[in-house]
């Protein structure tokens, strides 16, 4: 991994190229909010990173959509596509088995784009009931082995 | 609607009557199927040898407006014109009807799929050796009449860059009709009645201006498929297919879907309202708004009729069924206030969503979906190839942005964590 970005070129990057967001930075946290849209007929959607240490000390961002509330389904689903947690909208964007994402990156010239391709992809979900954005989903089994590896 | 938006609204415009067109399986199919009837109609040994027998698509297929039928299984509509040189100083229409469809008889093949006689037409049904359901597709073969040199006549229109009536009138040819009182008697086709539909295709073309031309050849062999036009489709050939569809949509399971309006009127009223936009938003949006100012009304035997003239031949009024049939008459208009209403609907969408949902209700479920799924499978495949670009808004596109879309990979649980 090349040298980690600090909190404040990490704001810095993101202020220039996105006017009118919103930080807020402290020492552990940075916190981005941005109205976006995917297409130029999407609606405008209110996307949240949060950018802090997780509990192994990692620098990790944490990207959600805040409004609207209640993103529309897909009819006869029941849950988000590609997200972490559906209650609090946020959402997964890299593959962090893959380590597609460090903290050497600017979180404007990748979690933002890829924020948007989320939305981009979850607008055709709702259309037409499927996923066109690619990735993985993990299957529980793995899933557990590479919690065991991320948490040795 | 911004300037943006008007952009995209194109691009799925485009890729929706993209995914209107036939698959190329269907087209070659399709030709070889015609083909294969004009080899068997012209081969040594056949009575219609010495006459020159020819078949030739028209119509919808050979504009490059055919559309997909609406529902899976629903036929596709062939058209073709089969050509007689010349003929028995003493057949009449009927010999030419009959003897046509009695060389058709002499195949075994063909004998099994030939439909009731038309009124002008005999009818081949491919069902068996379709592929699928839905691969099943009807010819309707019009038995005609055309003078000598008939080639050089349309190769010379073809490659004429302006035209008069009377020079698209030299293309007209002689058509049966079993309804006619002189069915049996005359043996002038200069009596018989005209039908022009090279010069109507070649007026087409010419409507279609400011693009390239399309280039096609009248080879002097037998039966010559024409130039493949697929992915070569002019903003006019596009807005009319979407036309099409539309008046489609609307009338599927109606009760009255017989007198929904006739393609022929709708291709002739966009060509004409077609002013050379090349932006097909604004080419359908045009042609929407202004396609009746093309009706014109005439006082026929004392009563006002409305009167759609062949752009070939103006003595032919395409709506002449209107004034026997006013149905057709009032669901012509109130399909063009619709396609007004809707047009409007789908440029007033409030979200891409809704816009996706608003182009469902017009053009229909599967193929509004199809176009979506189209469009996003690209989206995913730029952001692969590194094409993927981002605009400060948020909005992604192979154009125009400044921020480029890395490579990653979508992740999370199916499950919340």
């Amino acid at each position: 991994m090349s040298k980690p970005l600090s909190l404040y070129t990490q704001a810095d990057m993101l202020r220039r190229a996105y006017h009118g967001c919103e930080i807020k930075i402290s020492r552990v946290c940075l916190t981005w909010r941005y109205n976006m849209h995917p297409s130029e007929w999407s609606q405008s959607y209110t996307v949240k990173i949060r950018y802090c240490r997780n509990n192994k000390g990692r620098w990790v961002p944490s990207t959600y959509i805040n409004f609207p509330r209640l993103l529309p389904l897909a009819e006869g689903q029941n849950r988000l596509p590609h997200v972490y947690n559906h209650e609090a909208q946020e959402i997964c964007l890299y593959d962090w088995r893959e380590h597609e994402w460090d903290a050497s990156m600017s979180i404007a010239e990748t979690i933002v784009p890829w924020a948007s391709e989320w939305l981009y992809n979850y607008e055709a979900w709702v259309m037409t009931g499927q996923w066109y954005g690619g990735g993985h989903y993990p299957e529980s089994e793995i899933k557990k082995e590479t919690d065991k590896e991320e948490n040795k | 609607m911004i300037e943006e938006q008007q952009k995209e609204l194109e691009d799925i415009l485009a890729e929706l009557a993209e995914n209107l067109d036939i698959t190329e399986t269907q087209d070659k199919v399709i030709r070889q199927s015609y083909e294969a009837v004009g080899n068997f109609l012209a081969e040594d040994g056949s009575l219609l040898a010495q006459y020159d027998v020819e078949i030739w698509p028209q119509g919808s297929f050979n504009l490059g407006t055919i559309i997909k039928p609406v529902n899976e299984g629903d036929d596709l509509d062939i058209d073709l014109v089969c050509e007689l040189k010349s003929k028995e100083k003493d057949w009449t229409q009927h010999d030419v009807k009959s003897n046509v469809g009695k060389r058709l008889k002499q195949s075994d093949l063909y004998r099994k799929m030939l439909d009731d006689e038309g009124r002008r037409c005999w009818t081949l049904l491919y069902r068996d050796n379709a592929q699928s359901t839905t691969d099943k597709y009807h010819m309707d073969i019009l038995p005609s009449i055309v003078g000598g040199g008939y080639h050089t006549i349309v190769r010379d229109m073809f490659s004429a860059k302006e035209l008069k009536e009377s020079d698209f009138d030299k293309a007209a040819i002689r058509i049966t009709d079993n309804k006619k009182d002189d069915y049996y008697i005359s043996t002038f086709p200069a009596t018989w009645l005209k039908s022009n539909p090279f010069g109507y295709a070649k007026w087409f073309e010419l409507r279609q201006q400011q693009l390239k031309p399309i280039t096609r050849t009248f080879a002097n062999e037998d039966v010559k498929p024409l130039p493949n036009k697929r992915r070569l489709k002019t903003v006019l050939q596009r807005v009319v297919q979407l036309l099409k569809r539309h008046r489609d949509i609307m009338y599927n399971g109606r009760d009255d879907k017989n007198d929904k309006p006739i393609s022929i009127i709708i291709t002739t009223l966009a060509a004409e309202a077609y002013k050379g936009e090349s932006n097909m938003v604004i080419a359908f949006r045009n042609v929407v708004n202004t396609m009746t100012d093309y009706i014109e009304e005439r006082e026929i035997n004392g009563r006002t009729i409305k009167y759609i003239a062949n752009p070939v031949n103006k003595a032919e009024n395409f709506a002449d069924k209107w004034s026997e049939n006013p149905q057709r008459q009032k669901n012509f208009y109130e399909w063009v206030n619709k396609l007004k209403h809707d047009m409007n609907l789908i440029s007033g969408s409030k979200t891409r969503i809704l816009l996706e949902s608003n182009i469902k209700d017009s053009f229909g479920k599967d193929v509004t979906e199809r176009t979506f799924s189209r469009l996003a499978e690209k989206t995913h495949k730029d952001r692969e190839n590194g094409n993927l670009k981002m605009k400060t808004t948020g909005v992604l596109s192979a154009i125009g942005g400044t921020i480029v879309a890395t490579n990653h990979n979508f992740y999370g649980s199916e499950t919340d964590e």
